[in-house]
């Protein structure tokens, strides 16, 4: 929730770029992007338009993608969403900031330095 | 959708069973203005809209779901209420559920649907944004409702979610649920009306945005109420470990959990299914509502012995006494495996258990033939079943609440039949708790304690105890909170949250996130709740509930409790109403008056539905 209203203002999950599938009794899964240190997305995008930043956040040129979801399919968490108008989300990190990471109560999301260390 | 909406949807969904057609309204600003959302809105709607002459069971009785504004937005916790006019009482209906239905309603663009009309054969009601349909459940009929929500969720997908009802609604038990994936819309058999109208399902799922008025203050008023809630012993410590039996031992030893049908107040074997029991022996999972930093949900599974293998998300302070110290069963297992089937067949656990706790008294008088003592949990499980699928005639007849079924049983049950204006008790003793007395007493749906819980007051606060058996100021208090929790269940909040927040807080979160003025002040919010609660008290007025309803069962009144902190007292109910009568500006007989409903603007919605009660 708090994803959503960081980067569009508005409340709606299906603008989040963190989704969370629940699937009764026990079963939770967390869905976001890992910035894998060989980002299979950036590797198998078409259009380059894929590229990750020394953070590890994988940044999207929005003039060059054509929503083709090939990095959809690329991706081995499913951490890449299309939004209500059509474009790809994807974890930005919220400039270091991992508002989910700050707001979660129960302390089930952590930012993992090793994660995102750059040779 | 209009940017003029903030914190609100902004649409009203019209459905009409009979002929399977539905209309969609803009949420009109005045509605928001003067009750809020949620249980505000079915007031003001059923109040206008039914009759005195509406049956309960009839194509002309409505289903009001309505969300409030913090239904499904960051604001911890969300809350959903169902309002109708119940089959069990009567009267007025309103009944909450957290979960995620309602936020998913409310992201398919709705506010609020209000159901009419009888479909000729089942049907699921589906919304997926502003596409209404409705879809043949004649394959889901007879279904419990763990497989009716993951078929419909199958075939709409995961993020749908469905609130459902099971066999019990289905066969119109006046005492069945509507459940959403586990949590219920529990109390006063809104399930057997959508089972009379054949709406065996809801499925919502939706991508709208919700407009926030203000998105600093809104981010700063939910940090503060994120901090509150974890740092409050009990929202932050007690309750996430415990989840709601966190109560548990405190209530049994202030002698308020009610033993053997409220005939005693002390359970001898209460340490085998204590809080510390199901934390430790039987929860493998915390499970919270959306948005929601409490987690006081948890799924509880059998490992060992005659129930092994059954599992329920659960048992909340409630269930572990329904089908606990109220039936005598000290088996963690039976009252694990009670709930569960509640959820199953879709019915009220609270009533449930109430009941046969009275059908185990009813038998041990000689009273009904079937031998069913206090303790036996299989007999418990064997009733449970009954009334869930109203086959046996036994089920059947409990399965109508104790005041009906003590009408037919005969005998002096009545005076042991626990409950008020035909809604059971919960799990409290007022003969140990006058506060809870007059909250049951005047509580808008029966005896109920969730529109004032004074028992909070009285036993569980640390400090500043008001005495539990005196009557002094216990009008007060239980009129304070009616008006507060008529804002609580009508802004879609837990009520649980709201016990680490302050009103002002409530105020701060609902402003940022609306902008509305009439809610940029606690007085001007709290007017809100007095308004609704006036509402419905002439809903129920004109269902001819006056002074001769607002009482209490004769074990109560009369037979001083035998054991417990307060051994030897009845509780001294005629006071407390008459000064509760006093300051909530109603006559002597309970209606209220003239100067009150002008001063609530509420004149005009009693001339159009009341004119009869204005010259009483």
């Amino acid at each position: 929730m708090i994803c959503s209203i960081t980067h569009s203002e508005k409340i709606n999950t299906q603008r989040s770029r963190i989704r969370i599938k629940s699937i009764w009794p026990e079963e939770e899964n967390i869905y976001v992007c890992r910035k894998c240190n060989k980002p299979n997305c950036v590797e198998k995008c078409p259009q380059d338009a894929l590229t990750q930043k020394d953070s590890g956040i994988i940044e999207i040129d929005e003039d060059k993608c054509i929503l083709c979801k090939t990095c959809i399919e690329a991706c081995p968490f499913d951490a890449i969403f299309v939004g209500k108008e059509g474009n790809l989300l994807i974890c930005d990190g919220c400039d270091g900031d991992y508002e989910c990471v700050s707001w979660c109560p129960n302390d089930v999301l952590e930012v993992k330095k090793e994660a995102v260390k750059r040779e | 959708m209009s940017k003029n909406y903030y914190g609100y949807a902004g649409k009203i969904l019209e459905v009409n069973l009979t002929d399977l057609s539905f209309g969609i309204k803009p949420l009109p600003e005045d509605l928001i203005k003067n009750y809020l959302g949620g249980k505000g809105f079915g007031a003001k709607i059923l109040y206008e809209r039914l009759s005195a002459e509406t049956e309960p069971l009839s194509a002309e009785n409505l289903v009001v779901i309505a969300t409030g504004p913090f239904t499904g937005t960051l604001t911890p916790t969300e809350k959903t209420a169902i309002c109708t006019k119940s089959p069990l009482t009567g009267i007025w209906l309103d009944t909450n559920s957290g979960g995620y239905f309602g936020p998913q309603l409310k992201a398919a663009g709705f506010d609020m649907v209000v159901i009419a009309g009888k479909a000729d054969k089942p049907v699921s009601l589906i919304i997926e944004n502003d596409e209404i349909s409705f879809e043949d459940a004649t394959s889901l009929w007879g279904k419990d409702t763990f497989s009716t929500s993951e078929e419909l969720k199958k075939e709409h997908g995961e993020e749908a979610r469905v609130a459902c009802i099971g066999p019990a609604g289905e066969n119109e038990v006046p005492i069945a649920a509507v459940i959403s994936e586990a949590r219920a819309f529990g109390r006063g058999g809104s399930g057997a009306v959508l089972g009379h109208k054949n709406l065996k399902a809801v499925v919502a799922k939706g991508d709208c945005d919700l407009n926030i008025y203000n998105k600093e203050e809104y981010i700063r008023a939910n940090r503060e109420a994120y901090n509150e809630i974890d740092i409050n012993p009990d929202t932050g410590g007690g309750r996430p470990k415990y989840g709601t039996n966190v109560l548990y031992s405190i209530i049994n030893e202030a002698g308020v959990h009610p033993v053997k049908n409220f005939s005693k107040s002390v359970f001898e074997e209460r340490d085998q299914i204590n809080e510390h029991v199901f934390a430790e022996d039987f929860w493998v999972k915390d499970k919270a509502c959306h948005s929601c930093p409490i987690k006081c949900s948890k799924i509880a599974r059998v490992k060992k012995g005659k129930y092994e293998g059954k599992m329920t998300e659960g048992p909340e302070y409630e269930n572990t006494w329904s089908f606990g110290a109220q039936c005598g069963v000290a088996n963690p297992g039976a009252i694990i495996y009670g709930e569960y089937l509640c959820d199953y067949y879709g019915m009220d656990s609270i009533s449930a258990g109430n009941i046969v706790g009275f059908a185990m008294e009813c038998s041990e008088k000689g009273l009904i033939e079937e031998e069913i003592k206090f303790g036996d949990h299989e007999k418990m499980i064997e009733l449970i079943k009954g009334m869930g699928t109203a086959e046996s005639e036994l089920g059947r007849l409990l399965g109508q609440g104790v005041r009906e079924a003590s009408q037919v049983i005969g005998g002096d049950s009545d005076k042991f039949a626990i409950h008020t204006k035909g809604l059971e008790f919960p799990a409290y003793e007022p003969r140990a708790s006058f506060g809870m007395g007059l909250a049951y007493a005047t509580s808008d749906r029966g005896a109920c304690h969730l529109r004032a819980i004074p028992v909070k007051d009285e036993v569980l606060v640390p400090d500043k105890r008001i005495d539990p058996v005196d009557t002094e100021y216990k009008a007060e208090l239980v009129i304070n909170q009616q008006n507060l929790f008529s804002i609580v269940n009508s802004l879609g909040i837990c009520l649980f949250a709201t016990f680490a927040l302050a009103p002002r807080q409530l105020v701060n979160l609902l402003y940022s996130l609306t902008g509305e003025e009439n809610f940029s002040s606690t007085t001007k919010l709290l007017t809100i709740g007095e308004r609704i609660y006036n509402l419905t008290r002439l809903f129920n007025n004109r269902e001819g509930i006056d002074r001769k309803d607002d009482t209490l069962p004769h074990r109560q009144l009369e037979e001083p409790l035998p054991d417990g902190r307060a051994k030897g007292y009845t509780i001294e109910l005629e006071s407390m109403i008459e000064e509760y009568y006093h300051l909530r500006g109603w006559d002597e007989n309970g209606i209220p008056k003239k100067e009150k409903l002008q001063e609530l603007d509420l004149i005009d919605a009693y001339n159009k539905g009341g004119e009869d009660l204005l010259s009483m």
